[in-house]
């Protein structure tokens, strides 16, 4: 069974990834583990970290193609170390992840006021996202 | 020498062969790894100091944290299927710093240990421990 990754992620090194980065558009094959939901396979798509690789693997993810969009949305928030508290301003687009002095590194909406319409601010949104 | 803040920093469990970021934690608590030290104290010595040594082991501690914790989220049910199908290896775990070089300390963890906590005046919170396999790997060195 296989996935394919969505975002950059570090792991293991082996011969193939020397430094232990697996980049975007690695393809993972779990196929020698048992084919179930608990197959990293599966595990990573449905973290939205990685779509299907084959037919085995998006028919055991039980995922729609809007549920695989939200949890990839939300793997990225999380994949930028953002914190909880500021869900709301990285869902508006007003910051995309932090600096190393902890000050947040602005979104395309960041001059926008913070109590403006979330309506308008979360245009980038998968339409049926919700928190 | 620079003071690192703790936004951006993210707990890793590994899936497959790649690590994967747990989702909503709120706080971490690092290791507090020891070495293991035993009293040498012996009745000839006439200092008033009571000498310890090491005995040459290091205990790795546990790594705890706290989350809002979504008992939906597949990031959540993976620590929690650790407890109901707990693996026969130990899990490889990573604590990835907001510093700009990004350095992290990685640890095998022997098990975990989760919690939670329902408050009228707050969301819903996870708490987790990881006891530690050994000790961890810091950033330019070998474990």
């Amino acid at each position: 069974m296989k996935c394919r990754l969505l975002v950059d992620l570090k792991g293991v090194v082996t011969p193939d990834h020397p430094d232990g980065t697996y980049p975007i558009g690695t393809i993972l094959d779990y196929s020698t583990l048992p084919a179930d939901i608990r197959n990293p396979a599966v595990r990573l798509v449905r973290l939205g970290v990685a779509e299907p690789g084959d037919e085995e693997c998006e028919n055991l993810c039980g995922m729609s193609q809007e549920m695989r969009l939200r949890v990839q949305y939300a793997y990225q928030r999380v994949h930028r170390g953002i914190h909880p508290d500021d869900y709301e301003d990285y869902n508006a687009g007003r910051m995309i992840g932090y600096n190393p002095d902890g000050s947040p590194i602005p979104g395309p909406n960041a001059e926008q006021e913070v109590d403006e319409e979330e309506s308008e601010s979360r245009s980038w949104v998968p339409e049926d996202y919700d928190e | 020498m620079a003071k690192i803040k703790c936004k951006g920093t993210s707990l890793q469990q590994m899936v497959g062969n790649v690590y994967v970021t747990v989702a909503q934690v709120i706080s971490l608590e690092l290791p507090e790894v020891e070495s293991e030290t035993y009293e040498s104290d012996t009745l000839d010595n006439t200092a008033a100091g009571i000498p310890y040594s090491s005995t040459g082991r290091t205990e790795g501690g546990s790594c705890s944290g706290e989350l809002f914790y979504d008992p939906a989220l597949d990031s959540h049910k993976n620590l929690l299927d650790l407890l109901t199908h707990p693996p026969a290896a130990s899990e490889q775990w990573k604590i990835v710093f907001a510093d700009s070089a990004a350095s992290s300390w990685t640890f095998s963890g022997a098990g975990l240990s989760f919690g939670g906590t329902v408050a009228l005046k707050d969301g819903l919170k996870g708490s987790f421990k990881i006891k530690l396999d050994g000790i961890p790997t810091f950033p330019g060195s070998g474990s």
